[in-house]
């Protein structure tokens, strides 16, 4: 599993468990961000306290399973974001698209808010 | 790039199981030939986000044993050349515009849509028949949240964004491509 997840004030914080967030895990990665969203969870976090950097095919990834988050009446949000990752998500312009907070007890109060 | 350039050549065997690894060593040839720039942190960090770039690309889409990278490291700017005898560079159906092949036709020119989205385009501006230069736009946005058209493929944006120059080139005499890769230190 990429993702280890738990629940905090029905939110689901989802922390993405490898360093290398590259295109060999990228399909597997979606897949279980997928499952999370089909099963109806509402407000998703993701954790990338572990991840030391990421690749186009991991922001593809992220980007497909964003649409069908929106498509699903859900949010995503991202924390712990290393400021090279951060980098690239200006770079690509994926700030615009994603809730971009520095902790999960920001993401959390926001989640909570929608 | 001045006189004073030192070149280092690998070899990338075009298994994602080695991508890091080889993005590490090829980023430490750096590290060691730019030590005491002020800068090497950020530069390190460009060169491992546009080998990781060029690296998956070839793992994606080059369908060829191996990609040989020259690495060359000047005292005012970087070379990545990325070479291999894979699939030219796919220019698909795009718009109004059918798939085009190599060498591309005389009456085909100036500048041409990759791809984009509501955020950014990427375009090649075609240099001669079998050279492209790659460059972006951003978009004004004016609409974002619940209702967005975004492009799920970033690779070459993020190479093209990164650097001074982005260029690929195709012989098709030898069937060589051609990914080279210019920034500013």
């Amino acid at each position: 599993m990429i993702l280890k997840t738990k629940e905090e004030d029905g939110v689901i914080i989802a922390e993405i468990q490898i360093k290398e967030a590259n295109l060999v895990l990228a399909e597997q990665f979606k897949k279980e961000l997928l499952d999370l969203i089909n099963m109806g969870k509402n407000h998703i976090v993701l954790d990338f306290r572990n991840v030391e950097y990421v690749d186009s095919s991991f922001l593809g990834s992220m980007v497909s399973s964003l649409k069908m988050a929106i498509a699903n009446k859900s949010d995503m949000a991202v924390i712990h974001l290393n400021k090279d990752i951060e980098d690239l998500f200006n770079l690509t312009r994926l700030n615009k698209v994603f809730n971009i907070y520095p902790n999960k007890r920001m993401a959390v109060m926001a989640a909570n808010k929608f | 790039m001045s006189a004073n350039v030192i070149k280092k050549v690998s070899a990338f065997n075009n298994n994602a199981d080695d991508l890091w690894p080889f993005i590490t060593e090829s980023s430490t040839f750096f590290e060691q030939q730019l030590a005491g720039n002020p800068k090497l942190s950020k530069i390190t960090s460009k060169v491992k986000m546009i080998l990781t770039e060029l690296l998956t690309n070839s793992i994606k889409h080059g369908a060829v044993v191996n990609s040989v990278f020259n690495f060359f490291a000047g005292v005012d700017s970087i070379v990545i050349e990325k070479w291999d005898h894979g699939q030219p560079f796919y220019l698909k159906a795009f718009e109004n515009r059918e798939a085009l092949t190599w060498p591309l036709e005389q009456s085909v020119s100036g500048s041409l849509k990759i791809y984009s989205d509501d955020f950014a385009g990427l375009y090649a501006e075609i240099t001669d028949p079998c050279s492209l230069r790659f460059y972006t736009e951003d978009y004004v946005i004016t609409q974002a949240g619940a209702s967005f058209n975004i492009n799920e493929h970033f690779g070459l944006m993020i190479i093209s964004k990164l650097s001074e120059s982005f260029t690929y080139r195709y012989n098709p005499e030898t069937g060589t491509n051609l990914f080279s890769v210019n920034f500013v230190l």
